[in-house]
């Protein structure tokens, strides 16, 4: 074989092994969402035995909002001020509470500059990730008296007007 | 050609500089310059991956010829970019159907298909024109064959950034 004609041919060899490459990296890719996305979840329910308490809940006879707070997520953060600021004028708000999730040792103190009503939760087990299928931080869980789920809605939106902006 | 992707890479920097400025970056050349880069990398991701398609395809079209004209078809995303950016003032309408839906999102996609479909308006489509009839020419092929090329790729890349979009999710430099 000649040297320009080996030449060619090793530049098609690499070629197709930098594809075949690419190919395999996608469909491993593919598989993954596949799989993640055929996975079955429980339907979110409050139960408080599940999580480590951070800070006791004070009211337990009406309406818990809890937000699923990551400690280095600014959003969920401001998500959890402004549904404090939007709560605080009512006549009977809601318990206000939070989920920290995503943090693998138990926070050493927890201040995060509003009043949590209905306590402040570690979730040590990864409930909330692992059971419950949930992964956008900021997301507030709206659990009747009962602990039973009423609405799952993301951050920048009131629990109970769906689809209204804060 | 060299001479006109440099040309459009000024076109990028200064795309790219008006975001930076009004944000609250306290260096928005530096921003612009290393949105640039990436661009640059991006481009010469898409013509070494090009390049090897076309060598499978038994054709020759070297990665040096390549790189400068998908730079230049990225023109169209320049503007893609600015309308997105709000820096051309255009009706809503217009903005959605030349930028894709980016161009009317306040916040953040809120699922994986939606972010990577976002970008997907006429200027996508008229920047794989161009990329196609640059590349049928290099490569020698005819435009169908080149299109159907780029097409792909572009398709490929959607579903990756779908995917991974969805499997990242809620990280903590997700929303």
């Amino acid at each position: 074989m000649s040297p320009p004609v080996r030449h060619t041919v090793r530049g098609e060899l690499a070629a197709m092994l930098g594809l075949a490459i690419a190919t395999v990296a996608l469909a491993a890719l593919g598989l993954a969402w596949w799989r993640d996305g055929a996975r079955s979840y429980e339907r979110p329910k409050w139960t408080p035995a599940r999580f480590v308490e951070l800070s006791p809940a004070a009211d337990g006879a009406g309406e818990r909002w809890l937000v699923a707070v990551n400690l280095r997520c600014p959003h969920c953060l401001a998500h959890l001020h402004a549904l404090a600021r939007r709560i605080e004028r009512r006549a009977r708000p809601p318990a206000l509470g939070v989920i920290v999730v995503d943090q693998s040792v138990r926070p050493a103190r927890l201040d995060l500059g509003v009043p949590l009503a209905a306590g402040a939760w570690w979730d040590s087990t990864q409930v909330w990730r692992e059971r419950w299928g949930r992964r956008v931080y900021g997301e507030t869980f709206r659990f009747d008296a009962r602990g039973r789920l009423l609405s799952a809605t993301p951050a920048g939106t009131l629990p109970d007007s769906t689809g209204s902006r804060m | 050609m060299r001479v006109t992707a440099l040309l459009v890479a000024v076109m990028w920097l200064d795309v790219l500089r008006g975001p930076a400025e009004g944000g609250r970056s306290h260096a928005p050349w530096l921003v612009a310059l290393a949105g640039l880069a990436g661009e640059v990398a991006f481009t010469a991701l898409e013509a070494l991956a090009a390049a090897a398609f076309w060598r499978v395809l038994g054709r020759r079209a070297r990665w040096s010829e390549l790189a400068p004209r998908l730079l230049v078809a990225s023109s169209a995303e320049t503007l893609a970019v600015s309308i997105a950016a709000g820096r051309a003032r255009l009706p809503h309408v217009w903005g959605l159907m030349l930028a894709g839906p980016r161009a009317m999102e306040s916040g953040g996609p809120p699922h994986g298909i939606a972010a990577a479909f976002a970008t997907f308006g006429v200027l996508a489509i008229v920047r794989m024109l161009i990329s196609a009839a640059l590349q049928a020419r290099v490569a020698r092929a005819t435009f169908p064959a080149a299109l159907l090329m780029v097409a792909t790729m572009w398709l490929v890349s959607r579903l990756a950034a779908w995917w991974t979009f969805d499997l990242l999710q809620g990280r903590s430099f997700q929303p």
